[in-house]
């Protein structure tokens, strides 16, 4: 999993029609302060995040083990919205 | 599949169910000469290898479930092989 | 399967269902001598084997998800193993 940060939304209307309904996020990776590095992402919404959330994402093969994008052809999605960070020193 | 040395054991008491009764190993993977390429794995024995021995570590998603019958098995890294000798031509 | 050294704790009350119970940790990935080697990652601990300052053995990629009882979680990391002792 990564942090990243929501820095947008995405409209379509012509996709796959296991994407209907789905919120596609465009994400900013950010390492653990929040900082922001350099790739972007496109991720499917499974918890109800805005713009501006500091989010958890997961990519991969395992993005599609949600029950929102259960056999979606899709490779991000958000799992968590984060509240802290704690790192130890 | 990649080549490596069988380095240190890892000792464990708290572990996933999967695990119970394996051991544990830490792997370097090597280059076919016996120098150090990259960072250790850590894998689990299937054939009985030691500390020292040169061995084919490898393992898709799937195989150790497969190997060990069980229902799931968090285990990417399997030694499935103990390497006896090398013959090589490097072109080099 | 890697070794690492639990640094950090990520705090979140709002997760998707299938890893609502599940405590996330920040991993730096180490070798067997204790060197950081690459950069840290976000692991779920499914067993609840860890807390911060722990050497903990992580699955990655697909397996991740078999670390969990259902077999069916959306995690790209997973801590398998927590260790003793290295020999």
């Amino acid at each position: 999993m990564i942090f990243a940060k929501v820095i947008g939304t995405i409209v379509s209307s012509q996709k796959d029609e296991n994407l209907n309904g789905k919120k596609l996020l465009l994400c900013k990776e950010v390492d653990h302060n929040g900082n922001p590095l350099n790739s972007y992402h496109v991720a499917v919404d499974a918890v109800q995040a805005g713009e501006g959330s500091f989010v958890l994402l997961s990519y991969g093969s395992s993005a599609r083990m949600t029950e929102t994008t259960k056999n979606s052809p899709i490779d991000a999605v958000i799992i968590a919205i984060i509240d802290n960070v704690q790192m130890t020193n | 599949m990649f080549l490596a040395r069988v380095e240190k054991k890892i000792i464990s008491s708290q572990k996933h169910d999967a695990y119970k009764g394996k051991i544990v190993f830490a792997v370097q993977p090597v280059s076919p000469d016996g120098t150090a390429k990259g960072n250790e794995w850590i894998a689990i024995d299937y054939v009985g290898a030691g500390i020292g021995d040169l061995v084919i570590c490898g393992g898709a998603p799937g195989v150790a479930k497969n190997v060990f019958g069980l229902d799931l098995a968090p285990i990417r890294t399997l030694i499935i092989a103990i390497v006896d000798k090398i013959n090589y031509h490097d072109i080099n | 399967m890697k070794l690492g050294l639990v640094v950090g704790v990520v705090w979140s009350t709002k997760k998707v269902r299938e890893i609502n119970w599940c405590r996330m940790y920040i991993v730096q990935p180490i070798s067997t001598s204790g060197e950081e080697i690459d950069t840290p990652l976000v692991v779920a601990d499914p067993k609840n084997l860890a807390a911060c300052g722990d050497k903990v053995i992580y699955v990655t990629s697909t397996d991740a998800s078999q670390a969990f009882e259902s077999g069916f979680a959306p995690v790209n990391a997973s801590i398998v193993e927590l260790v003793d002792k290295i020999v």
